[in-house]
């Protein structure tokens, strides 16, 4: 049971980066929370899964140099966490987003493809 | 270039390990408050927006171990910490530490002495240039002897017409006699072509190499001194070069100093070397047959052995076959083969010898853990209750253990280095080349290797079985996790069965080579070797060049030494005659009466000169007729003594006695055989012996190589020097090369298996006591565990020697296994050793049946031991202490 979440966040994990260095290039530093709900409310429900596999990979990313982080105070005065983007984060960001691209241009290709052939197939 | 800041980054996380947790908590605790008060904003109560809070950030825990991970190498953290809590329970169980570490140690370092050496012969490059195309070759030139040697007009003509080697060289071997400096000297000195250093690749430090036009003969009074030579004798001189030596009367001068690091391609430790000089154009006619006893080539790149076989055979039979030599075939092998073929396999046998006392080793171990851990299983079920994984509990117990691998293979590797002075001294290790041993990067990663393979093997079998627990069983209260104890016996005695299987096939093995090493040694000489003391001296000096002379100094010399206090008899021969004796030795001879066919083989023998009391000073029996006497000189009639080996080959149905046979070229005279005496070991103690023709000295013409043999139970020391003197008085330039009592001068001669079977024997002992050891320990577990039941069994009439009766019925339960698997492995594998034994079979029945009894009564008493132990304890209070 404990595996379970890991791995459903792991094949979330690739875009996860994806969407954090989005999140924060488009909003600038924000806390762990911050980005939570962020991602929460523009991705509707594909964030049902645990915000905690969050802090893992602000981890990573912090360890990979794409984020920086500084303690600071919240809107409450709250001591938190602030991560931003950092230009190496920036250049990951285009990259991760090129990828994408690609990949979801070729299957749409792919499924667009299907009822060309159909079509060819009546004439 | 990412993962280099991860790398950094991880590295940093190791140090920061109390802040970061915390820094964690603050910020998740951080997000829960603010997730709870946006969902009471929403309209949940308090406890409602705290718990759906937690749900949707999900298990905290997990989260935390999955960042603590990240944030630093885990993996390594958590094998250090293993490995920790493996120091501290080596150091809590001292007696195990050492008794482990000890025998582990031993293993590898002894395994890994061994394989420096052969590592310095099958691995290390020989250091001459490009050494693998190197190649030593002879023709073997009569049938049903060793002869080796190759005909120099041969030779000359293999280097003229071949189109595979590059170059070829040869040389011979020789001692002279340096005069002129301080006192004479024997040297041992060799003949090589102009050819051979620039083959071999190596330049001359001082002065040049020998020029063409001196590698003839005439032209060859030069000499190239060896480096060690240089400095020891001639001091070091730096203008060396152009100066005069003496050797054997006759002056050399001298054209260059060779490089330090030199060795001569073969055995002898050559210290100066001269042209081979070979008369070329007689040798080319045929007018004059001398021979070459070592040739080497380099084959040319591309060309293959089998194209250079084909291409010598070839120019072979274009030549013209001298009358009486039909058979000649050729024998080419590899340089390093030459040199070092009988080392590698000796050092294959030893190094799967001491493989196997470290298996045996590690096996005790692995009880050792065994029983200790057997202990240790509800700690185990425990761990993997709280989340560890099999593999990981099995990695964390080998990780504990590492420590004492690591500490094993270091001590190991210790020893090992520290071994190799010894080992080159007390071996026979010790040709050309081989005078060190060199511990380079193939040793150290093969004791590695050792130290990383023992420990799999001895931690891997505890690990597995001790996971196995089963959980519900394990953690009941009360109760000793008898399950898991009685399968872990189980492991125990399968192990002990496959150490009692190492150890016979070890002990069978050394039984094989101690049997053959003493058939060889000892067994069917021919001769009896107590109280004889062997002289031997060249008597090449210039004063000797005539026969007369020579005559003259060896019948005083006999004389003289006869008479020496403590001296019974003494007797002259050839030297090349004396057991072990010299197997180029032999020659044609023609029988009268007997027309030889053109082409067919003629007869061959050796014949050495003797003196008449020669035979008795042997003891070698007679036959037939007489021996020779002294009455035999110059003024009978010529006669000679034959052995049975000639005899028999020769002579079949007929006696031999009054035929007359003549030795040498036909202006020698025909003698008559008056003798035949028995067979003597001379051509080496491992081969038959060969037919012989005993000729009278004093008909024979005198030895250049005397040989003088005593019978004296004086002590060998005392002797030699009374002899040095009498020789000094005598001549006192006259150098003796040696002087030895006849059973060392044996022993020498086969010092290879003498040192190769004493290491086998030592191998098998140590693997019988470690062996035994492991035995006896498992057998007081298997005690120790039944003795409850035992006690029952006691209390419920069982008499002492069915409790005894017991235990060894499971005794033989390992025992018998373990024999049947060892004989069968044993079988097996001796038959890799057949080439090394001589005169006995690889499958000898008694060595096998004598090995696999004593092995089982003394592992019978290792288990009697713990029997009566258990059958003493007193059985009431056994039961009371439940």
């Amino acid at each position: 049971m404990k595996n379970e979440p890991a791995e459903r966040a792991d094949v979330l994990q690739g875009t996860l980066v994806l969407l954090v260095l989005r999140t924060l290039d488009a909003l600038g530093p924000l806390h762990g929370y911050g980005i939570a709900r962020r991602i929460e409310q523009i991705s509707g429900d594909l964030l049902q899964l645990n915000q905690g596999t969050l802090y893992p990979c602000l981890l990573r990313m912090e360890q990979e140099e794409w984020v920086a982080s500084k303690w600071g105070a919240s809107e409450k005065n709250r001591k938190a966490k602030f991560y931003s983007i950092t230009p190496l984060g920036r250049k990951q960001l285009a990259k991760e987003t090129q990828e994408w691209q690609r990949m979801s241009s070729t299957i749409d290709r792919f499924l667009g493809a299907i009822p060309d052939l159909s079509a060819e197939d009546v004439s | 270039m990412s993962w280099s800041s991860v790398f950094t980054a991880r590295f940093r996380g190791m140090f920061a390990k109390g802040s970061r947790e915390r820094e964690l908590d603050d910020e998740i605790r951080f997000h829960l408050d603010m997730q709870a008060e946006d969902n009471q904003r929403a309209g949940m109560n308090p406890a409602e927006a705290r718990l759906a809070a937690m749900r949707s950030f999900g298990l905290v825990e997990p989260v935390k171990e999955n960042y603590r991970e990240r944030q630093t190498f885990a993996l390594a953290e958590t094998a250090v910490r293993d490995m920790l809590h493996g120091a501290r329970s080596l150091r809590r169980l001292p007696g195990f530490t050492i008794a482990a570490g000890l025998s582990l140690a031993l293993g590898i370092g002894v395994t890994t002495a061994i394989f420096t050496v052969l590592n310095a012969v099958a691995l290390r490059p020989l250091p001459y240039a490009d050494a693998d195309r190197l190649y030593w070759m002879t023709q073997v030139l009569k049938k049903s002897s060793t002869d080796e040697v190759t005909l120099t007009g041969y030779f000359l003509e293999w280097r003229r017409q071949n189109q595979t080697f590059t170059d070829l060289a040869g040389y011979n071997y020789q001692t002279s006699i340096l005069t002129g400096r301080d006192e004479a000297t024997e040297l041992r000195t060799a003949r090589a072509s102009a050819s051979l250093l620039p083959l071999l690749g190596v330049q001359p430090v001082l002065g040049r190499n020998f020029l063409k036009r001196e590698d003839y003969k005439g032209f060859d009074r030069v000499a190239i001194l060896g480096n060690a030579l240089w400095r020891e004798r001639f001091g070091a001189n730096p203008k060396i070069v152009g100066q005069a030596v003496t050797l054997d009367g006759n002056p050399f001068t001298i054209v260059g100093v060779l490089p330090p690091g030199f060795v001569f391609p073969g055995s002898d430790r050559v210290q100066l070397i001269t042209p081979l000089g070979k008369d070329e154009a007689a040798e080319l006619r045929h007018e004059v047959g001398s021979v070459i006893f070592n040739v080497i080539g380099r084959l040319k790149p591309g060309v293959t052995l089998e194209q250079a076989k084909a291409d010598l055979a070839m120019i072979q039979s274009r030549l013209p076959v001298p009358a009486f030599r039909p058979t000649i075939t050729l024998k080419i092998q590899p340089l390093r083969e030459h040199l070092f073929g009988d080392v590698k396999a000796a050092g294959m046998i030893l190094v799967a010898a001491a493989g196997f006392v470290l298996l045996i080793a590690c096996a005790n171990v692995s009880n050792l853990l065994l029983t200790r851990w057997m202990q240790r299983g509800r700690e185990l079920a425990l761990r993997a209750a709280l989340g560890g994984s099999r593999a990981r509990l099995v990695c964390q117990l080998l990780v504990e253990n590492a420590l004492l691998g690591v500490l094993a293979c270091a001590a190991g590797v210790a020893l090992a280095f520290c071994a190799r002075r010894p080992l080159v001294a007390l071996s026979p290790f010790h040709i050309s080349g081989l005078h060190d041993l060199p511990f380079d990067a193939h040793v150290l990663w093969f004791a590695v290797g050792l130290g990383l393979l023992s420990t799999l093997l001895f931690g891997l079998l505890p690990a597995f079985r001790v996971t196995k627990a089963d959980l519900a069983q394990a953690i009941k209260a009360g109760e000793v996790p008898v399950v898991s104890g009685r399968s872990s016996l189980g492991a125990l005695s399968t192990i002990a069965a496959a150490e009692i299987a190492i150890i016979l096939v070890l002990s069978t093995g050394a039984g094989l080579m101690l049997q053959s090493f003493w058939k060889m040694r000892y067994v069917s000489l021919g001769f009896r070797p107590d109280n004889l003391v062997v002289a031997t001296l060249n008597l090449s000096g210039s004063a000797y060049r005539d026969d007369a002379p020579r005559s003259a100094f060896i019948q005083e010399l006999l004389t003289r030494a006869q008479a020496l206090p403590g001296v019974d008899l003494a007797a002259i021969t050839n030297m090349a005659e004396i057991p072990p004796g010299d197997f180029h030795a032999t020659n044609t001879f023609a029988i009268e009466g007997r027309n030889q066919p053109l082409g067919g083989v003629r007869p061959i023998a050796r014949y050495p000169s003797v003196s008449a009391s020669y035979f008795s000073i042997l003891g070698i029996p007679l036959l037939q007729g007489r021996l020779l006497q002294d009455a035999d000189d110059a003024k009978s009639a010529p006669v000679v003594v034959v052995n049975r080996a000639l005899a028999r080959r020769y002579f079949d149905r007929e006696t031999p006695i009054g035929k007359r046979v003549r030795t040498g070229g036909e202006d020698q005279p025909w003698r008559t055989i008056t003798g035949v005496v028995d067979d003597v070991k001379t051509s080496g103690l491992t081969s038959a012996p060969e037919p012989t023709i005993y000729l009278p000295y004093r008909q024979a013409g005198a030895v250049r190589e005397v040989g003088l043999v005593m019978r004296s139970s004086l002590e060998t020391g005392i002797l030699a020097a009374e002899i040095r003197k009498s020789i000094a008085s005598l001549d006192a330039t006259q150098p003796v090369s040696s002087i030895q009592a006849m059973g060392e001068r044996l022993s020498e001669s086969v010092s290879g298996p003498r040192f190769t079977t004493a290491l086998l024997i030592i191998f098998a002992g140590l693997a019988i006591i470690l062996g035994l050891i492991g035995v006896y320990g498992v057998m007081g577990c298997r005690v120790r565990w039944q003795l409850r039941e035992l006690a029952v069994r006691q209390a419920l009439g069982a008499q002492q020697h069915d409790v005894v009766w017991h235990v060894l019925r499971q005794g033989f339960a390992i025992i018998l296994p373990g024999l049947s698997a060892g004989l069968l492995c044993a079988i097996g594998l001796s038959r890799l050793l057949a080439s090394s034994l001589y005169e006995v079979s690889a499958y000898d029945p008694p060595t096998f049946a004598i090995v696999a009894v004593t092995m089982a009564v003394v592992a019978l008493l290792a288990c009697w031991i713990p029997a009566m132990r258990a059958a003493r304890t007193d059985p009431l209070q056994l039961l009371r202490q439940d």
